[in-house]
């Protein structure tokens, strides 16, 4: 691999991984928002009561 | 020169060693993301979230209704930022795990650790670090060491017992031994044509070449070392020596003369040798000390035969060569390399022993040894270093130290010496050094030997030595 290459392939996994951070950010957030719904919380119960 | 280029070339291979590091540490990292958003997505809690989704839009409704749409929108994103550095947390939290787990294991010596630690160090970035401070540590580490052996080496001296003294002798050294390389890495030496010069080392090769000797007696510059046989080798190219005495005496017999020099028939390392300038003006060059009386000679003498710096009572007289009327000769010490000089000392022995080392440049160099005894000595011209030179390719040897003095008129013959006495003792850098050099010279030198190579002078040595024997 020459050193542009490999410059260049760094580069491009830099903006890949910000891109999946970004990502990751808003899942998480949303996931945590679900996390801390009471609505949700209970019908998950109820799901588990029903199973 | 060399070590400007040395620098930019580590400079270069650390920069390339980063590059690959963050491409790797980067792969990784997405591969660890895509896992974790794949994970996140997958969950059950996650997949429901959807269902419930409208209802959390009332929510949304309800905060930017009384915090307004760009509050609740860095809210979002300040929370989402907390997240991801939560994340870094954590990470970092489990690699500090997993070096302290590895540091705990190596203290008890698991062999898994040390995996765990190469894994660490390729992660981090930490090999270059790791090398230089491992190898400035096992320096350090080796110095002390090798500090110890030779005060213990020493220590046995006094020692009563042969027997013992022989077998701690032997015994001490295994401890000098070098550390074994792996055939791994020879093999990739020589696949890779890596040169591994840095490893080369003068002393290791003179204690390689003493081995030789135990095991043949006819090593060319062992038969050289004797100086009757010197001299007439000399005698072949018309270099002038001091005029020598054919008589050998012992401290009995040995005549009150003035401006010569005594020197035992047997030794080396200015061990026994005495510069008589009068009965009452007397050098002793290994005490480094005056003697005013003829009686603190013949001490001295006594004393040298007593504590085994002289091996026998066969003592000779040769002329005492002078550099002007206040000073002795000067000694050049010229290191050779079968065509090629290495080094020059040049030593002053007017009242203490004062040295200075010189390159092949004429450039005053320092070696690690004599540093506090140093003096601005007079230097070599291109011309004696071109004798020396000459002379050394004469010699079929891959290395010879051949000793000159400087006299008022001009420089004398000293004398052979194949092994300088303290050869250990030079810094690194110059061990290295001379160790290339030998190694280069006996590389050339058996390339002329299959060439088939006369070393006439020496074959006439040789020849002499049979006719007399």
């Amino acid at each position: 691999m020459t050193k542009k290459e490999l410059s260049d392939q760094i580069q491009a996994l830099k903006l890949k991984r910000e891109n999946l951070f970004n990502e990751y950010g808003e899942l998480q957030y949303r996931y945590k928002l679900v996390e801390k719904n009471k609505l949700l919380a209970w019908v998950e119960k109820g799901f588990k009561f029903m199973r | 020169m060399m070590d400007l280029n040395k620098l930019a070339k580590e400079e270069q291979m650390a920069h390339t060693y980063q590059e690959e590091l963050t491409l790797d540490k980067l792969t990784r990292e997405t591969v660890r993301l895509e896992k974790d958003i794949k994970h996140i997505k997958e969950s059950r809690r996650f997949k429901l979230s959807k269902i419930l989704r409208p209802f959390s839009y009332v929510r949304i409704y309800f905060s930017i209704l009384f915090r307004g749409r760009a509050i609740h929108q860095e809210n979002i994103k300040l929370k989402q930022e907390l997240l991801k550095k939560q994340y870094l947390l954590n990470q970092q939290k489990s690699q500090l795990n997993f070096i302290n787990r590895a540091i705990e294991g190596l203290k008890k010596l698991d062999i898994n650790s040390e995996g765990k630690i190469v894994k660490l160090l390729n992660q981090e970035g930490w090999t270059f670090d790791f090398i230089d401070k491992l190898v400035d540590e096992e320096q350090k580490r080796q110095e002390q060491i090798k500090r110890i052996i030779d005060q213990l080496t020493r220590s046995h001296r006094h020692l009563k017992s042969e027997e013992l003294k022989n077998y701690l002798y032997e015994k001490t050294a295994l401890l000098y031994k070098r550390a074994q390389f792996p055939e791994y890495l020879i093999r990739q030496y020589e696949q890779r044509n890596i040169s591994v010069s840095h490893l080369d080392s003068f002393s290791d090769q003179l204690v390689r070449r003493f081995r030789l000797k135990q095991l043949t007696k006819q090593l060319p510059e062992i038969v050289l070392d004797d100086k009757k046989i010197a001299y007439q080798f000399i005698d072949q190219l018309a270099i002038p020596y001091p005029k020598q005495q054919d008589q050998v005496y012992t401290i009995e017999t040995i005549p009150k003369k003035q401006a010569t020099v005594i020197k035992p028939a047997f030794g080396d390392g200015g061990r026994g040798v005495y510069l008589i300038k009068n009965e009452t003006n007397i050098f002793d060059i290994k005490r480094e000390r005056e003697l005013s009386t003829w009686s603190e000679l013949i001490e001295a003498m006594t004393d040298d035969l007593k504590s085994g710096k002289v091996s026998k009572d066969l003592w000779y007289c040769e002329e005492l060569l002078r550099l002007n009327e206040e000073q002795p000769a000067r000694d050049l010490k010229f290191y050779c390399f079968y065509g090629e000089v290495g080094l020059i000392l040049e030593v002053d022995r007017t009242t203490k022993a004062r040295y200075c080392w010189w390159d092949k440049r004429g450039e005053r160099i320092q070696t690690g040894k004599y540093e506090k005894q140093q003096f601005e000595g007079l230097g070599v011209v291109a011309k004696e270093i071109d004798q020396a030179l000459k002379l050394s390719l004469q010699i079929p040897a891959p290395f010879m130290r051949i000793d000159f003095l400087r006299t008022d008129k001009g420089l004398y013959f000293g004398e052979f010496t194949p092994k300088p006495g303290n050869f250990d003792q030079f810094d690194l850098k110059t061990d290295q050094k001379l160790g290339q050099l030998y190694l280069e010279a006996e590389a050339r030198l058996n390339t002329d030997l299959i060439n088939g190579k006369k070393f006439t002078l020496f074959d006439n040595i040789i020849e002499d030595i049979r006719r007399n024997a």
